[in-house]
């Protein structure tokens, strides 16, 4: 037991260790459009397999409310926390040029105060498809522009106010949606 | 009111292009059937030993000139003032003076010189062949026993056409300057650095580092190499525009200058600036003269070059006739034989050398001719000393041999060389005593004719 761990830990630090040696490029990057989306924080690393392909983690967090004068309730907010695993496809190299991705995302949310006073909460499963150009600004530093569209279905609740709402829909339906339209800023080690 | 001006321009232009093609048309007409044409003729004034350089000259249009006045006297009759001119028995008869009539000559008698001679002859051009719009070419030839020898082009280039022949070149100019030639421009260099710095780093290196290392062999990240690299970043449109750019190229300028200023082959192009005034063109042509060379009969032909292309060819004009006078045709061609002993036995057979010499004057080869003649110090190879401008020697030569027609004219000659007019008058008249053709060939050889004219010689013969 103890060798198939040892060797098992070998082989992760030898895949993630070194960089160059085994030619892995690592990096992390953020999509500015998010933060315009109610402040939503957001990271993603991910590292190139080859030379036309790149796996990445990405994980969103909003937790914030503003007040608001724009509806009754005084409460805006486009919560949610979401995880996604995905890939890319470089037609010519990793982390340039053009690309198209898709991904696996959980997202749980709570929106409100946006469009109506009504807000709505839930669960979100679902596969996305997404493309998009890289452009190399420096060795480290690339800024990409893209956007996606992700299928799948929610399990949601529907509520008249942002707070204190009574309950006046839920259930389970699936959706087709716009998403992952970003400006990432990202960063190559 | 923006529409309608672009229209009045668009209607101005095309009417003022059309206009320009059909006054064109209009003047070919009038060319045709007048039957203008540029013609030779032997030049006015100048002798043949004045400047070489061509020049041009205008000449007004005459008028007649009537010296009859028709007046009502007083009486109401009519009477008639005019010029009068007394006979010798002293009648006294009217004299109206007539025009001059100008003879133009059709031929001259030239001289060869040190083995050339020199063709000089005025070219007219009537002023209705001029135009601002075209072009005029004139190429004279010279049909010089069998062989046709082209002279240098003689061009009279319209203002308007010059300068639509310049901007031509300036549409071509721009053209080419569309074409990149500085390689990096096409490629994306910034991209490609920062690609190299990221994913080759062994390369980037390199670039400070000038090690023995191939940069075509480097390889980066999953084995890119250099060559991919770039090849990806290629701006490929802009390579492919440039190619058919460069494919374009003679098209182009077939297209921008079908007419190019020519730089060999024209004796000059002159832009006219045209105010309808004849021109007259003197032309003057050295040729080097060889064996069997009698005359050269000149002829003029050209075109009009209108909008690149030629329009309008003319006609050949009457041609102008050189007769060439050569010291070749004073050598004496008596044969010449030597006797060998042989084993008690004399044998005459010809001078070989001797033949050789003298076949080096006919085929005017004097420099040949000196070297197989000068043992022989005769007629002959005083004639090639002459002919060579080596008058001493030849005066050497002839003081020593027995006075004769031919013998004093050359030395006739070698005294007007030397400025010695008396001498030359005196020796002239001498050898025509003696030889009374050489009269005439006095005529031939301008050394003797410039005197015979000075002095008036012929008169009092």
């Amino acid at each position: 037991m103890k060798h198939k761990v040892t060797k098992i830990v070998i082989a992760v630090l030898l895949l993630t260790g070194s960089t160059q040696a085994m030619g892995q490029k690592w990096s992390i990057a953020t999509n500015i459009l998010d933060y315009a989306d109610f402040l939503t924080l957001n990271a993603e690393v991910g590292v190139s397999v080859h030379q036309h392909w790149s796996v990445s983690l990405k994980g969103r967090y909003n937790p914030f409310t503003f007040p608001t004068t724009l509806n009754k309730t005084g409460r805006i907010q486009n919560r949610t926390l979401s995880l996604s695993a995905g890939a890319r496809y470089w037609p010519f190299f990793v982390y340039s040029g053009w690309y198209c991705g898709s991904r696996l995302q959980w997202s749980r949310y709570n929106s409100g105060g946006i469009f109506s006073d009504s807000s709505s909460e839930g669960d979100a499963f679902g596969l996305g498809l997404s493309a998009g150009y890289a452009l190399m600004l420096t060795k480290h530093l690339n800024i990409e522009f893209g956007l996606g569209l992700w299928v799948g279905g929610t399990g949601y609740r529907r509520y008249s106010s942002p707070a204190c709402g009574r309950l006046t829909d839920s259930g389970i339906k699936a959706f087709i949606a716009p998403n992952d339209i970003h400006i990432n800023l990202l960063y190559s080690f | 009111m923006k529409r309608t001006s672009f229209w009045a321009i668009a209607a101005a232009t095309a009417l003022t292009l059309g206009s320009c093609a059909v006054q064109v048309k209009q003047s070919f007409r009038v060319i045709g059937r007048d039957s203008l044409n540029a013609r030779l003729s032997i030049p006015v004034s100048a002798g043949e030993w004045s400047d070489g350089s061509d020049t041009y000259n205008y000449i007004m249009p005459y008028e007649t000139v009537t010296d009859t006045l028709k007046v009502i006297d007083p009486d109401g009759k009519k009477a008639f003032f005019m010029k009068t001119v007394a006979d010798s028995s002293g009648a006294i008869h009217t004299s109206e003076q007539l025009p001059g009539v100008v003879v133009t000559a059709r031929f001259k008698n030239i001289p060869e010189r040190n083995g050339m001679i020199r063709i000089a002859f005025d070219v007219n051009v009537p002023g209705e062949m001029l135009n601002p719009l075209w072009q005029l070419r004139l190429k004279p030839t010279a049909l010089i026993t069998d062989d046709t020898l082209e002279l240098d082009e003689v061009r009279f280039t319209g203002k308007k056409y010059r300068e639509r022949q310049i901007r031509g070149y300036e549409l071509y100019d721009r053209f080419l300057a569309s074409i990149i030639t500085d390689s990096s421009e096409l490629v994306h260099t910034g991209l490609l650095e920062a690609f190299i710095d990221r994913n080759i780093p062994a390369l980037a290196a390199l670039r400070n580092d000038s090690s023995a290392l191939d940069p075509e062999r480097v390889k980066g990240l999953y084995g890119i190499t250099f060559r991919d690299a770039r090849e990806h970043y290629l701006k490929h449109s802009a390579i492919a525009r440039n190619n058919r750019r460069l494919g374009r190229l003679p098209d182009m300028y077939a297209k921008y200058v079908p007419d190019p200023l020519a730089h060999d082959g024209i004796r000059t192009d002159s832009v006219i600036t045209g105010d309808g005034q004849d021109i007259i063109y003197r032309y003057s042509q050295n040729i080097r003269t060889k064996s069997g060379m009698r005359k050269i009969v000149l002829n003029i032909g050209g075109s009009i070059f209108y909008d690149g292309e030629e329009k309008y060819s003319l006609p050949p004009s009457p041609p102008l006739t050189f007769y060439i006078s050569s010291f070749a045709t004073l050598a004496d061609n008596t044969e010449r034989y030597i006797t060998t002993v042989n084993d008690s036995v004399s044998i005459t057979v010809k001078d070989t050398l001797y033949r050789t010499g003298l076949q080096a004057i006919m085929d005017r080869d004097f420099k040949k001719a000196i070297l197989y003649l000068s043992p022989y110090r005769d007629l002959n190879c005083a004639l090639a000393f002459l002919a060579m401008d080596y008058n001493a020697s030849a005066m050497r030569i002839l003081e020593e041999l027995p006075v004769s027609g031919k013998r004093n004219y050359l030395m006739a000659i070698i005294h007007s060389r030397n400025g010695n007019e008396r001498k030359a008058v005196e020796y002239f008249i001498h050898s025509v005593r003696l030889d009374p053709s050489l009269s005439f060939r006095g005529n031939l050889d301008p050394e003797i004719s410039r005197l015979i004219e000075k002095y008036d010689i012929h008169s009092s013969m």
